[in-house]
């Protein structure tokens, strides 16, 4: 078994082949993953929210999917690893809670949109997204072959 | 960081915690003709990564609440999906599971009724007016369940106050052991406690 490296919310670690990627609790968070196929160089976030714009506290980057995405970004490129290599996976924005007339509890399909936009504005492809519902999902991925393994209570596991 | 408490007032909260749950035991021993107990052992204030780096994968039943008044946030109450089941069974009266929605609601009871009594010891101790919204109730992965309540205030906090909850009662094989997760908006317990800072210098 290779080690586990756990990613907490609103947090960012990275990875390469022999260690796996776990992130556990994604409600409406989202889950990205962003990896280079050539040299099994990973990195995932755990993002709560869409916009780090409208806060008016200091910025933990790795809670908003702007300022996350931007630095899972560098990171490829400090290694030298060009954008166009790079691919995601990305799971999570379900929405668990139905306050009817809160607008906290529609973070999910919020955080989804705005991950899949701020990719496509990078020209990230997504080759893989398991989003949106009501459940909560735990996320793995394994560097060397890519592989995302979804585990939520009522489905069980899928293999992605 | 926003939420600058320190040990005094988390315990006040923890003995906030104790009274509310000597009440909740009461109502909760009414309601299904058994005897319970319920206390409180810890009250702590966890930063946002640390919080579901334990496995919490386990399936779990919640109640969430929005807090007005004195504290604002948001509170939930917690338990093992088949503990929640248990409870609501001995709620209900049953001896098996009644309808899924009738056992819904009733665990949803069961929350209001400790949320609602944590809410009144804080009250009661403070003099300030606490309320709570009514419940909204879900299942699902635990990690899951407090990570969403968690980004409701997610703008601008960076941690959430756990109060863990030990429900026993003399019928019952094993204790069950739920949690109360209060999540303040930033500035809001200050608000609670305004001599926080003198108090614990």
């Amino acid at each position: 078994m290779s080690e586990i490296i756990r990613v907490g919310m609103a947090d960012m670690k990275s990875a390469h082949a022999g260690k796996r990627l776990r992130t556990t609790g994604l409600g409406s968070c989202v889950g990205i993953i962003i990896y280079d196929e050539k040299t099994s160089s990973a990195v995932m976030a755990h993002i709560m929210l869409p916009d780090s714009q409208n806060t008016s506290a200091p910025v933990k980057r790795a809670k908003f999917a702007d300022t996350a995405i931007e630095d899972m970004i560098n990171y490829f490129l400090g290694q030298r690893i060009p954008k166009h290599r790079l691919r995601a996976k990305i799971a999570g924005g379900a929405q668990m809670f139905s306050f009817s007339n809160s607008d906290t509890f529609r973070i999910g399909p919020r955080n989804t949109e705005a991950v899949k936009q701020l990719l496509s504005d990078a020209s990230i492809r997504i080759v893989f997204e398991d989003t949106g519902g009501t459940s909560g999902r735990t996320i793995e991925f394994n560097p060397e072959d890519q592989r995302l393994e979804i585990r939520t209570v009522h489905k069980g596991v899928v293999t992605a | 960081m926003s939420y600058e408490i320190g040990p005094v007032e988390l315990d006040f909260l923890k003995e906030a915690g104790n009274i509310g749950a000597g009440h909740a035991a009461t109502a909760l021993s009414k309601l299904t003709g058994r005897r319970m107990d319920m206390s409180v052992p810890s009250a702590s204030l966890i930063p946002f990564e640390d919080i579901l780096l334990d496995e919490e994968e386990e399936a779990a039943s919640a109640v969430v609440f929005k807090l007005s008044g004195a504290l604002t946030g948001w509170m939930i109450f917690m338990l093992p999906a088949a503990h929640a089941d248990r409870l609501a069974l001995q709620m209900t009266g049953g001896t098996h599971p009644a309808s899924v929605s009738l056992m819904q609601s009733a665990f949803a009871e069961a929350g209001n009724i400790v949320c609602g009594a944590y809410v009144s010891a804080v009250s009661d101790l403070t003099g300030k007016a606490l309320s709570l919204s009514p419940p909204q109730q879900a299942a699902d992965m635990k990690s899951a369940l407090i990570a969403e309540a968690l980004s409701a205030v997610a703008p601008e906090a960076d941690a959430a106050l756990m109060i863990d909850a030990c429900l026993t009662g003399d019928s019952l094989s094993s204790g069950m052991q739920g949690s109360l997760l209060i999540v303040p908006e930033p500035g809001s317990l200050q608000q609670l406690f305004p001599f926080a800072g003198e108090a614990n210098e």
